[in-house]
């Protein structure tokens, strides 16, 4: 009965997991076409979901582990109890929650594996976490992306400057709008094979752990038709907030850029999973813009809104680790443990959720920034690249 | 300890440059050829075709990407 009530708890954090992996990535394919005009702000979520949808379809290769490696799984390390995977999964969920009340675009992927960890580490010590593995396939892998996005955005939107006449050429601008909606669209349908599948893959090890399944099974289909609706629907509500930053606030992305900076985005996420050394989406998206405003002529990089993101990634994994690890210590007592964080949990989103209505940031508004004091240095005076 | 793929990365680098920047740079070119002639001016054949063989280069690319994203197609 214990192990029943765990399990499906698992799984329901898991699909809410799956629903703010969509929801917060949603700016990663879309915020600059939803800048430009080139889609309106329904259009693009509504493109993005059901790529997301079609892409966790696709998918054939579902993760064997829950953490590639980084944590120590069997004999030698910790042993994965649903326990453990439910509160990786609290920890990762309330990051997502509170990166994206403050607009952050942060990797849900590090989100998850700093809330496994430090669910591990609860659960089995600081052994249990193959510390080189994380720095070598985890930490600099971030610590590169941005920078390679960036440098190839640059050097893209430089070029599509140069060649249209700083884009002035009659009809680049609807042109440049049309590609932009096709790499974004690109830039979805990979986030679609690679991101469902890790829910998919966590569930699958949690019915494994909770006896569920044969220790060999593979995903079954119920698994992958609901963690692709979550994803799905996770990306159709649209996180709005993460939007307007990254396509409003790190520079106010133009035509041009846009279609740049999701080719570069697509490039380097495809040209990545394809050698084998995977990227994080969030870190290349965003590297990819802020090269794009670096690439126009007159247009402002905002550093500190860059700062500001840089610093919610440094946080991302300790802060997800330390959820998850308190939400380890509770539940690990008993069941009654894991409903008061499960409890506990789904009210801390409840309040996250109840905080951001008081300046909610919809599709209607999405594209209107507001000069607050604390986002902007002054523009430049003349913005004649337009 | 640290058993960074540099050879892997640098790979990346370079295909995601070269990709992204020939994409870019076509359907520029592309959008500068198709704007030749200005208003109410008549295209020349060659600057249309140009443009056409542009976009269809682009197109490869794009379908190229969908290729690889999709596992069923490269058997992984």
């Amino acid at each position: 009965m214990d192990v029943v009530v765990t399990v499906v708890l698992v799984i329901v954090v898991a699909l809410v997991f799956d629903f703010t992996n969509g929801f917060h990535d949603t700016a990663n394919a879309m915020a600059t076409s939803v800048a430009t005009g080139a889609l309106r702000p329904r259009v693009a979520v509504l493109i993005s979901a059901v790529l997301n949808l079609v892409g966790a379809f696709l998918s054939t290769e579902v993760a064997k582990t829950i953490s590639n490696g980084i944590i120590r799984e069997g004999p030698s390390g910790v042993s994965i109890t649903p326990t453990l995977i439910f509160a990786g999964l609290v920890g990762a969920v309330l990051w997502n929650l509170l990166t994206w009340y403050f607009g952050l675009p942060s990797s849900s992927t590090h989100a998850l594996f700093g809330g496994l960890i430090g669910a591990a580490i609860i659960g089995g010590g600081l052994d249990a976490v193959n510390w080189a593995a994380l720095l070598s396939s985890v930490v600099l892998p971030a610590l590169f992306s941005p920078f390679v996005a960036g440098l190839i955005a640059l050097a893209a939107t430089f070029a599509a400057y140069k060649i249209t006449q700083q884009a002035l050429a009659r009809g680049s601008q609807t042109g440049f709008r049309r590609a932009q909606t096709v790499s974004a669209s690109l830039v979805s349908l990979a986030h679609g094979t690679n991101d469902a599948q890790k829910t998919m893959g966590v569930i699958t090890l949690a019915l494994i752990a909770g006896h569920v399944l044969d220790a060999k099974a593979g995903v079954p289909w119920w698994v992958i038709l609901i963690c692709g609706l979550a994803i799905a629907l996770g990306t159709y509500t649209g996180g709005w907030r993460i939007i307007r930053t990254v396509g409003k606030r790190i520079t106010d992305v133009q035509p041009a850029q846009g279609f740049a900076a999701e080719t570069s985005a697509a490039a380097t996420i495809l040209s990545s999973s394809a050698l084998g050394f995977p990227l994080s989406t969030t870190q290349v998206t965003s590297g990819a813009v802020v090269g794009a405003g670096l690439g126009r002529r007159l247009a402002s990089v905002h550093w500190n809104v860059v700062g500001r993101i840089a610093t919610g990634w440094v946080f991302t994994l300790p802060a997800a680790a330390l959820v998850g690890g308190l939400a380890a210590v509770v539940a690990g007592w008993s069941v009654a443990g894991v409903i008061i964080v499960a409890v506990v949990g789904a009210a801390a989103m409840v309040g996250l959720f109840l905080l951001a209505r008081r300046q909610p940031v919809t599709h209607e508004n999405v594209n209107e920034v507001e000069d607050d004091a604390e986002m902007d240095e002054p523009a430049p005076a003349g913005r004649g690249a337009r | 300890m640290i058993d960074i793929d540099w050879g892997a990365f640098g790979l990346v680098l370079v295909a995601a440059l070269v990709a992204s920047v020939v994409i870019v740079v076509f359907y520029s070119v592309a959008l500068r050829l198709l704007a030749v002639g200005g208003d109410g001016g008549r295209r020349p054949a060659a600057a249309t075709i140009g443009a056409v063989v542009c976009i269809a280069i682009c197109v490869a690319a794009v379908l190229y990407g969908i290729y690889l994203v999709i596992p069923l197609f490269h058997g992984k």
